[in-house]
């Protein structure tokens, strides 16, 4: 069996800038991204936010434009004319600060100030290492900006060198680092007392201070006209850091521009109403219908399936061939639904046993035993839109040995696993690699194109569907703060929300009656308690569930008032469509279950 | 306080002399077997300490095990199983009570304690400030085998343990360092969590028993397969010390260019090596994961003989 990497080896964090720009699909986010104004990118985890804010930086942009992949993609863009900084974070990062209070037994302010020092000095190390790239090494340059910033910062004992200097605030972090550890209240105070005020003042104080004196000091040719602070992963930063940054995106400062990323839920105040349009652009990064990734799935793949397999002709409908289940409209052959065709065939022998659906047959005119369409109208009116249902419950619900060995799996094929990556690159990529790897075991060089076969794509998708759901099952729901004293306590977690959810929505496709429009979604009252709200929130950061829109651009402001759905890489636990379904009330939904133990839980 | 040498003992020899006996009392009948084993055999003045459980007072063996450190003549204190800083304070303010004696020498029995309650033992051991050293012996009692259960709780608390938090700056990538135990999907729930560039794993083979072996390798088959052979290292479960120094040398060669994460999901003793560890070496971090209050409380029985590690601390 292979193993399905599907989280980690694709993270564009560690790889380095080049690395980043060898891989990179552009999508027309990117373009927004570019533009002189602070932004927002907002997205579930693994969407390509990193990927987007990496490629920014003069190091990506130099490999891309090097490595002649431009030409191969529609989607074509201008180099930005600010210099991108990368300021990284991970979530290793991000638990330490937001615990170091409890973890180091330290009063609010020390933490605080202990988190501030550090969270400077992250960010500062990643403009210096930026200045390095733009004036390359051993200039006077370098030792003027660096004398400045050693007479600025106040730092003794530095050579002006940008690297001793480096290497001096990296002392000085190791400093608080081991005195947090064993609490020493007396001496943290003391290594505070030698750090420059502006590490402890704002978030942007000691970071934009830099890139002034940088600025003055690079020669005009060098000079960037303006410059943009990349900040990874600000959705889990400590509060204190999220509200100076997200409050600075008011700012009208024009020299440094703010790129931040964020949750699929626009930050709590911040309104992309038209009196703020000017303020940053929020940039949406998840599709909330199962049409929407498909260009973007094409391009990864072919790129993909390019790289891996160089030499060959190969292409995404010839190495997954199609879905039955996911294909939709015009991605459907001619003959579908004709007799003969694996459509024919389902609603036949569905029609068969199933009486609720031989009698929907029977009352629209469609002859259950011969089941073509009469219309194109009808068609698409009707046989397009029983068809998920009705191959999953002939797939599920009819008696084991009666499937037929001519269909093929159900979550399997091209469209399906686009829709189960949900145009997630990280998911996306992470899949691929394990189909590449499937049908190129043996070691042989292959000479022909490969088509994995539809039952080694279901177990992989199975497997991938598994362990999103064990990541949910690690990830501890997080009350909110006026909540806290109930820590412990608590009964909800992401894991039974997204159990309880799957149920009911499989209830509605596996009932006795079939289901011509089933319920496969659900809105949020305005009067959601804090919990659940708090549930919803991490769910969709984590992309166990999806926003719907109005439009591919709109931005949830809120949970409450809005419809989601559960991610479609969880379909095959709970056999689920891969197709955004009619909303039910929340309320419903949660008390789908009959079970009184899981009812009380929200 | 820093440690400077770890080895193991025969359990069986070296049970007598102690100044401070702390150990816990849980549901486990396991938790009263090094304490019945001492029995009142202490022949100087020894303090002795059971933290107590504040939760599940009522299940399994509790009752037992509580009445039985009563009748030895132990000195209660009631903990939450989550929290450090209770056990903290009760084992700061022992240590401090040892001032006056030369060398102490101090056991400590992890069978029944949380990760949390040996995390803040050995973080008061670090914290203590003394001129004379001081001997721990930390000793561990495996349990009875019982097949891995088909379900385990979702996570409540997944982080970083008080006083083993690294803070490095994310300057570098991080490697967790696993120790693999036996609920389905858990490890890997973990792995994609934390999404580190680097997964080494950790388990024990030959284990106390043969059985857990096939069950900790088919439970965590996809993340030791994705791991690769590199990455995954056996230690033996009987030799304490040779796990020890495994997992210092990995963990060590590690830190220059990776931030190391220890995380121990296996038996206890494995999980008081991390803490060890990264005594030794600050830039690294402890995890915990756990369902807190949720964990299904089961009565596991004492196997074989208990595991005797001695510490020493300058």
């Amino acid at each position: 069996m292979i193993s399905t990497p599907i989280y980690g080896a694709f993270n564009a964090r560690w790889l380095s800038f080049e690395d980043v720009a060898r891989t990179f699909v552009p999508v027309p986010q990117f373009l927004q991204l570019g533009h002189e104004s602070h932004s927002v990118l907002l997205g579930p985890r693994g969407c390509g936010k990193t990927t987007l804010l990496k490629m920014l930086t003069r190091q990506a942009l130099d490999s891309w434009d090097c490595s002649g992949r431009a030409e191969r993609f529609k989607t074509s863009f201008t180099r930005p004319r600010y210099e991108a900084i990368y300021i990284s974070s991970d979530v290793r990062w991000s638990y330490e600060l937001t615990s170091l209070p409890e973890t180091a037994g330290l009063s609010a302010g020390l933490s605080v100030q202990a988190q501030r020092i550090m969270v400077s000095s992250n960010a500062l190390l990643s403009i210096l290492e930026a200045t390095q790239c733009i004036i390359g090494a051993g200039s006077g340059t370098e030792v003027a900006i660096s004398a400045s910033l050693i007479t600025q910062w106040r730092l003794v004992g530095t050579l002006k060198s940008i690297a001793d200097i480096k290497a001096t605030l990296g002392r000085m972090v190791a400093e608080i680092r081991g005195h947090l550890n064993v609490g020493d209240v007396s001496k943290l105070k003391c290594a505070f007392d030698s750090v420059p005020p502006s590490f402890y003042g704002h978030t942007l104080d000691a970071p934009t201070g830099a890139i002034a004196i940088i600025s003055e000091h690079l020669p005009s040719e060098l000079r960037p006209s303006s410059w943009a602070l990349c900040y990874d992963e600000l959705e889990i930063a400590p509060p204190w850091l999220r509200t100076e940054l997200l409050e600075a995106l008011r700012s009208a400062n024009q020299n440094v521009f703010l790129k931040l990323t964020w949750s699929p839920l626009l930050p709590s105040g911040l309104r992309t109403s038209p009196e703020s349009a000017a303020d940053f652009k929020a940039i949406r990064l998840w599709h909330s219908h199962v049409i929407d990734p498909r260009s973007f799935c094409d391009e990864l793949t072919r790129d993909f399936l390019r790289e891996r397999f160089p030499g060959i002709e190969m292409t995404p409908d010839g190495f997954f061939r199609r879905s039955v289940l996911a294909a939709e409209g015009d991605e459907e052959p001619p003959e579908s639904y004709q007799q003969g065709s694996t459509e024919y065939e389902v609603f036949k022998e569905l029609a068969s046993w199933d009486k609720s659906f031989r009698l929907l047959l029977s009352d629209r005119k469609i002859d259950p035993d011969n089941p073509v369409p009469k219309s194109l109208a009808e068609k698409d009116q009707f046989f397009r839109k029983v068809k998920p249902v009705a191959l999953l419950r002939l797939e599920f619900m009819a008696n084991k040995g009666a499937r037929s060995r001519k269909r093929p799996a159900i979550y399997a094929g091209k469209e399906a696993v686009y829709a189960m990556s949900e145009g997630n690159p990280r998911w996306l990529r992470g899949l691929l690699n394990d189909f590449a790897d499937l049908g190129a075991r043996g070691g042989s060089r292959l000479t022909e194109p490969l088509f994995v076969r539809y039952a080694d794509q279901a177990r992989l998708l199975n497997t991938a569907c598994q362990r999103f759901l064990a990541l949910i099952k690690a990830s501890p729901f997080k009350l909110p703060n006026q909540h806290a004293s109930m820590s412990g306590e608590q009964d909800g977690t992401l894991f039974e929300f997204v159990n309880v959810a799957g149920a009911y929505f499989n209830a509605q496709i596996y009932g006795r009656e079939f289901p011509l429009d089933p319920v496969g979604s659900f809105s949020v009252p305005g009067n959601a308690d804090q919990i659940t709200v708090a549930v919803i929130e991490q769910l969709l950061e984590l992309g166990g569930l999806v926003y719907i829109g109005s439009s591919p651009q709109d931005v949830p402001i809120a949970i409450r008032g809005s419809r989601f759905r559960l991610s479609f890489i969880l379909a095959p636990i709970h056999k689920l469509p891969l197709r955004t379904y009619r909303e039910a009330p929340l309320d419903d939904v949660l008390m789908g279950l009959h079970d009184k133990q899981q009812m009380k839980l929200f | 306080m820093k440690l400077c040498t770890f080895e193991q003992l025969q359990f069986s020899e070296s049970l007598k002399g102690y100044d401070l006996i702390v150990t816990a009392s849980g549901y486990e009948s396991r938790a009263r077997f090094v304490a019945e084993k001492i029995g009142h055999q202490e022949p100087g003045p020894c303090t002795r300490l059971v933290l107590s459980f504040a939760e599940h007072k009522k299940e399994c063996a509790r009752p037992e095990n509580d009445a039985v450190f009563e009748g030895l003549g132990y000195k209660s204190s009631l903990c939450q199983g989550r929290s450090d800083a209770e056990v903290t304070k009760v084992v700061a303010h022992a240590l401090e009570n040892l001032r006056d004696v030369p060398e102490p020498r101090i056991l400590v029995d992890i069978s029944s304690m949380t990760r949390a309650w040996y995390g803040a033992v050995v973080r008061s051991l670090m914290a203590l400030r003394r001129e004379s050293k001081l001997v721990v012996h930390f000793a561990y009692t495996s349990a009875e085998f019982v097949p891995p259960p088909d379900e385990y709780p979702p996570n409540r608390i997944v982080g970083p343990l008080a006083g083993f938090t690294g803070n490095t700056l994310p300057t570098k990538p991080t490697a967790l360092i696993l120790g693999l135990g036996y609920d389905k999907d858990r490890a890997i729930g973990l792995k994609d969590h934390l999404d580190p560039q680097l997964t080494v794993l950790f388990y024990a083979d030959p284990a106390i028993d043969s059985r857990y072996v096939p069950h900790v390798l088919s439970v965590n088959e996809g993340l030791i397969r994705e791991a690769g052979d590199d990455c995954v290292f056996t230690y033996p479960y009987e030799d304490g010390a040779a796990a020890f120094r495994l997992l210092e040398s990995v963990s060590n060669g590690l830190t220059r260019d990776w931030r190391v994460v220890l995380c121990s999901m296996g038996p206890k003793a494995f999980g008081l090596y991390c803490f060890l560890v990264a005594s030794l070496a600050r830039d690294i971090s402890i995890w915990r994961v756990s369902a807190d209050l949720h964990e299904v409380p089961y009565n596991h029985k004492p196997f074989g003989m208990p595991m005797l590690l001695q510490t020493k601390w300058k």
